[in-house]
């Protein structure tokens, strides 16, 4: 058996970047196709603002980050329904209102600095036993519904109004959606860290776009290039001492110009 | 029976009247075509019968029930306007397009079933477009593309079709192919017809039925009484045009 799989860590690193590389892509290509990009990112720094909390307070932080990005999905979708705030200044808003709090939070926590570039940039050895279970758990939930509602997000994304007109509850889809986007960035801080998540959400989905396929056949392939990133990123953040989040997103990155070449042909 | 009936329906969108004090009724098997000049309300109008928008006053009713209360969606098929310009990098088939339109028919947590496949097959038959099923939505031609969307519309079964400018973006030969199609669902396969349009000349070829709606209801009635009777009324909206159609006639 080689080195790696020896840590108790990197078996943990494994199956959490196994998780975290299967939901990512599939919630994510719902998020490209509906535009909201960014509203990866914008999440992210809400969880870390739940990561904040839980070194205040004690608590888990992975359940923390969900909790709290759950909560910003919600206040971010009824914000943007009841006021005549822009969409995309609601998303400003969130990103740079958690990040602000969050950095005056860990700022009363003496001593928390080297963790937080972890937590920023993703770190294979932070997954924790606990962490393990959460992800797992949350993960299959996340993945079954987004299963079950496969087709009811798919229609709502491509054309809300019929699918309004045809009598689905569009918004509540919408919020379902959006919390399943939550969770998924809170699972995946661990291994990405919260400045690369929008990324392992987004470029797969990207990557795979470019072979021009059935929507079904693209998610499966956004699957396959993330999974793909996320095992190739965790051996070299081993071997190379690399923070895993960047090496990831670094392939994933690599498999989008390749996409580009061939799509040239 | 009336599928559709407005009474007196007025709408208005941030202070500014849209609709005003609005009543017809489209009744089973009919074809009826909407026409009004552009920003005459029409695709509000539309909203408002398929429930988008709530009407400051008056009533809906569907199939004879209060719109609140209506629950069979399914029974109405909707072409939205946007159908011919829909965004190209969306990764989607012909068939999955269909598929849509069973989605709400075969319920929540639920895939589709041999009855669900059955139906978006035989949409995509009477379409003429099973031959175009696994190709992107974004390859097709403004043609197909509206046929495509027409299967998904007609694949949840319904009873009732509306259209909102269908022919916008699609060339002239497969326009009038187009129409002839709307024409055997309408007479072949009994569905009642909801046409809306800018263009007088279309509607007054195809519609059985005239709505003129121009912030209020200009008239109404079977299209040869309106060409007759109300001909002045229409010259007023239409002008010209409305003189020159006249005369082919």
């Amino acid at each position: 058996m080689p080195e790696i799989f020896n840590y108790d860590f990197m078996i943990r690193a494994f199956m959490v970047g196994a998780l975290v590389g299967i939901i990512a892509p599939v919630i994510g290509m719902f998020l490209i196709v509906k535009r909201y990009s960014l509203f990866a990112d914008t999440l992210a720094h809400v969880s870390l603002l739940g990561v904040a909390v839980s070194v205040l307070a004690g608590t888990q932080p992975v359940a923390s980050a969900v909790a709290l990005a759950a909560l910003g999905a919600i206040g971010i979708d009824r914000l943007q329904a009841r006021t005549k705030v822009y969409g995309e200044s609601v998303l400003a808003l969130f990103l740079s209102g958690s990040l602000a709090v969050a950095t005056v939070l860990f700022g009363l926590s003496r001593g928390f600095n080297a963790n937080l570039l972890n937590l920023l940039f993703g770190s294979i050895a932070t997954v924790q036993p606990l962490d393990l279970y959460f992800v797992a758990a949350l993960g299959v939930v996340v993945l079954s519904l987004a299963y079950l509602l496969f087709k009811e997000f798919f229609f709502i994304s491509f054309d809300e109004e019929a699918a309004k007109v045809s009598g689905l509850k569009v918004e509540r889809l919408n919020l379902v959606l959006m919390v399943l986007a939550a969770i998924t960035v809170s699972l995946s801080i661990r291994i990405v860290g919260v400045l690369l998540i929008g990324a392992l959400m987004v470029i797969p989905g990207l990557t795979a776009m470019q072979f021009k396929k059935s929507f079904k056949a693209t998610i499966l392939l956004a699957v396959v290039f993330s999974l793909l990133s996320v095992i190739l990123g965790l051996f070299l953040s081993f071997y190379a001492g690399l923070a895993s989040g960047g090496i990831i997103v670094v392939i994933a990155l690599a498999f989008f110009v390749l996409s580009l070449l061939f799509k040239e042909k | 029976m009336a599928i559709i009936e407005l009474d007196e329906i007025s709408f208005s969108y941030s202070g500014e009247p849209v609709l005003h004090d609005i009543s017809f009724a489209i009744e089973k098997g009919a074809y009826a075509g909407v026409i009004g000049p552009n920003g005459g309300g029409k695709t509000t109008l539309l909203h408002v019968i398929l429930g988008l928008r709530s009407p400051n006053s008056g009533s809906v009713k569907l199939f004879g029930g209060d719109i609140a209360a209506f629950k069979d969606w399914t029974k109405i098929g909707y072409l939205p306007q946007r159908a011919a310009h829909i965004d190209g990098r969306f990764p989607i088939t012909a068939y999955e397009v269909v598929s849509h339109g069973r989605v709400a028919k075969a319920g929540l947590f639920r895939r589709f079933s041999a009855a669900d496949h059955e139906a978006i097959d035989h949409a995509l038959e009477i379409s003429d477009v099973s031959h175009l099923v696994n190709r992107l939505i974004s390859d097709l031609s403004g043609g197909e593309r509206q046929r495509v969307f027409i299967a998904r519309a007609l694949s949840s079964e319904p009873e009732v079709l509306i259209l909102d400018e269908p022919a916008a973006g699609v060339d002239v030969g497969s326009q009038s192919k187009f129409y002839g199609f709307l024409q055997e669902l309408n007479k072949k396969h009994g569905i009642t017809i909801v046409f809306v349009s800018h263009d007088l000349d279309i509607i007054a070829h195809e519609a059985s039925q005239l709505i003129c709606i121009n912030r209020s209801l200009v008239c109404e009635g079977p299209v040869s009484l309106i060409f007759h009777e109300k001909r002045a009324v229409l010259e007023s909206i239409y002008g010209e045009s409305v003189r020159l159609m006249l005369n082919e006639k």
